[in-house]
């Protein structure tokens, strides 16, 4: 049975993929190397995981704010998530997506959705994205 | 969004095709989170020139706003960037990598901004004053500047920082307004056996930004003795496990006499005791090796100041640090010239203390270099070494730091 959760929107767009999900904080800078696509913090509960061409979920952000940088050249280097789910998304996140409209015309969804439905999350479903409605498969 | 004349005009392109984006970037993320206007900003520090941290994308954004004549419209600040401009020869550094930096410098001098090269502009000239409205990117700085020194920044990243200083306008939101500045949880600290050193900061730091997450925390039990190389060192570690924005001290920091300035119901608010074995964690949870098998010091992150690097001649009293541990410090040109005057600078350097301006160890090119276990005295240091470097990383006091270097093999370098 699909499940529908409904978020808020913080970019729009439209995607589908895998997701990943991580239950901690998570920093782009010191987290995720745009050399290798891969998280390379060695705290992380989703450390080594490949973001490229999945949805990624963390709860918050945290750290530097160079993560809109790191999550820009991601983006242009095309080895980005897909789409990023939080529970608080942080302006430091959005501006690395808004950028990467203005300068490459990159869409990256960013949706916050509850507590609660955060815990649906599991990493290995697939998802389908569309603005502030994510469907579970 | 309701926008002001003068803002209209720079949103109809009449101050140049720079302005007219950045201000189409900043009301984009405004309006994404609920900013009914903008604000006046009268400084901005830029994070986005560090191109070890920001890679091709970074400079490509630089470049692109210089280029359309982009223009700073207030005081600006530069972060350290990834090289030792006038050093970087002596630092084995990859030429290409350093070339790429070099586009960067002059990006952002060319569009105006001060070239501090530092990631502790709050210690130097240009910091802003108690109340002042700035947009300010580097996690640290943030931190610094809206709880140490009392002026107003949202928690802003790369890219907004620029686009910030290209109008002098940002988002009126989070942190710029009052009432959002309210302590939402509070960190007792009472029990703790705090030293005056700056490692023992950088652990609470650390600890209290696992705790706090994304809240502003009001902390108590801190001694009137703190220093500001220690509350520099608390401030780097909190936003290195946290997205804390600011902090508040009790009867330390400036809007913080008490615990009822800064909530209109501390009784409601959720408390937490900092016991000294959550502390003893969280100083064990820096290090991933064993003191012995440090090849490096890295002292100066964020930036050493002049009261560091003189505490660090004084402890090394002119004994000389054998040549198989590399000992570095990372400072900015600001204090590095405060400093050239005296025989400070010359007796560190005769000592065998490598001096670094301009630049941090996690953001520029290591590949001539081959140190595997670094000691340092930074949790942000600690926190994001083997992440970004792949080096094992063992924290200290600077005492220990200085100690494992004159203790370590080899002749003296002289």
């Amino acid at each position: 049975m699909k499940t529908i959760i409904k978020g808020k929107s913080l970019v729009g767009g439209s995607t589908e993929g895998t997701l990943i999900v991580s239950h901690e904080p998570f920093s782009f800078f010191g987290g995720f190397s745009f050399k290798t696509g891969s998280i390379v913090d060695t705290r992380s509960d989703v450390y080594q995981e490949v973001l490229k061409g999945k949805i990624f979920a963390f709860p918050c952000g945290k750290g530097s704010s160079s993560t809109a940088g790191v999550l820009l050249e991601a983006l242009r280097k095309g080895i980005a998530p897909r789409a990023i789910i939080n529970i608080n998304s942080e302006k430091i996140l959005a501006i690395g997506s808004i950028v990467a409209e203005k300068m490459y015309g990159l869409n990256l969804p960013i949706i916050s959705i509850s507590e609660d439905d955060y815990q649906l999350l599991k990493t290995g479903l697939f998802l389908r994205i569309n603005n502030e409605i994510i469907e579970v498969m | 969004m309701k926008l002001t004349q003068d803002e209209q005009e720079i949103l109809s392109g009449k101050r140049g095709e720079a302005a007219k984006i950045a201000l189409e970037i900043i009301i984009e993320l405004g309006e994404l989170y609920g900013a009914a206007e903008l604000i006046p900003v009268s400084k901005a520090h830029i994070d986005g020139c560090l191109y070890g941290a920001v890679g091709e994308a970074g400079l490509e954004f630089a470049e692109k706003m210089h280029q359309m004549g982009g223009r700073v419209a207030v005081p600006t600040t530069l972060n350290a960037n990834s090289r030792d401009i006038n050093c970087w020869v002596n630092h084995r550094m990859n030429a290409e990598f350093a070339e790429k930096n070099a586009r960067m410098e002059k990006a952002y001098l060319g569009m105006g901004a001060i070239p501090t090269w530092t990631c502790a502009p709050y210690q130097g000239v240009c910091a802003p004053r108690f109340g002042e409205q700035v947009a300010w990117a580097e996690s640290n700085a943030i931190v610094y500047v809206n709880s140490v020194i009392g002026a107003r920044t949202e928690r802003y990243g790369d890219y907004t920082d620029l686009c910030c200083a290209l109008t002098g306008r940002a988002p009126k939101f989070g942190l710029h307004i009052k009432k959002n500045r309210l302590a939402q949880i509070i960190i007792n600290c009472e029990g703790l056996p705090l030293k005056s050193s700056t490692d023992d900061f950088a652990v609470l730091g650390y600890l209290v930004g696992k705790l706090a997450k994304d809240k502003i925390p009001a902390i108590t039990g801190i001694p009137q003795w703190v220093t500001s190389d220690q509350l520099k060192a608390f401030s780097a570690a909190i936003a290195s496990s946290g997205a804390v924005a600011m902090f508040h001290m009790i009867g330390i920091t400036p809007e913080a006499p008490d615990l009822n300035t800064i909530s209109d119901d501390p009784s409601n608010i959720e408390t937490i005791e900092i016991t000294k074995e959550m502390y003893l964690d969280s100083r064990k949870s820096l290090s991933s090796a064993t003191p012995e098998s440090a090849d490096a010091i890295l002292i100066g992150c964020p930036h050493a100041s002049a009261a560091e690097l003189m505490e660090i001649a004084d402890l090394l009293n002119g004994r000389f640090i054998p040549e198989e541990m590399e000992f570095w410090i990372y400072t900015n040109r600001e204090v590095y010239s405060l400093l050239e005057s005296t025989l400070i600078i010359d007796n560190l350097i005769k000592s065998g203390v490598r001096i670094i301006r301009d630049t941090c160890f996690l953001n520029t090119d290591l590949s001539g270099w081959n140190m595997k276990t670094v000691m340092t005295n930074s949790a942000k240091y600690a926190h994001y070494m083997k992440a970004l470097t792949g080096r094992e990383v063992v924290f200290a006091n600077l005492g220990e730091c200085i100690n494992t270097a004159l203790q370590s093999k080899g002749q003296p370098r002289i």
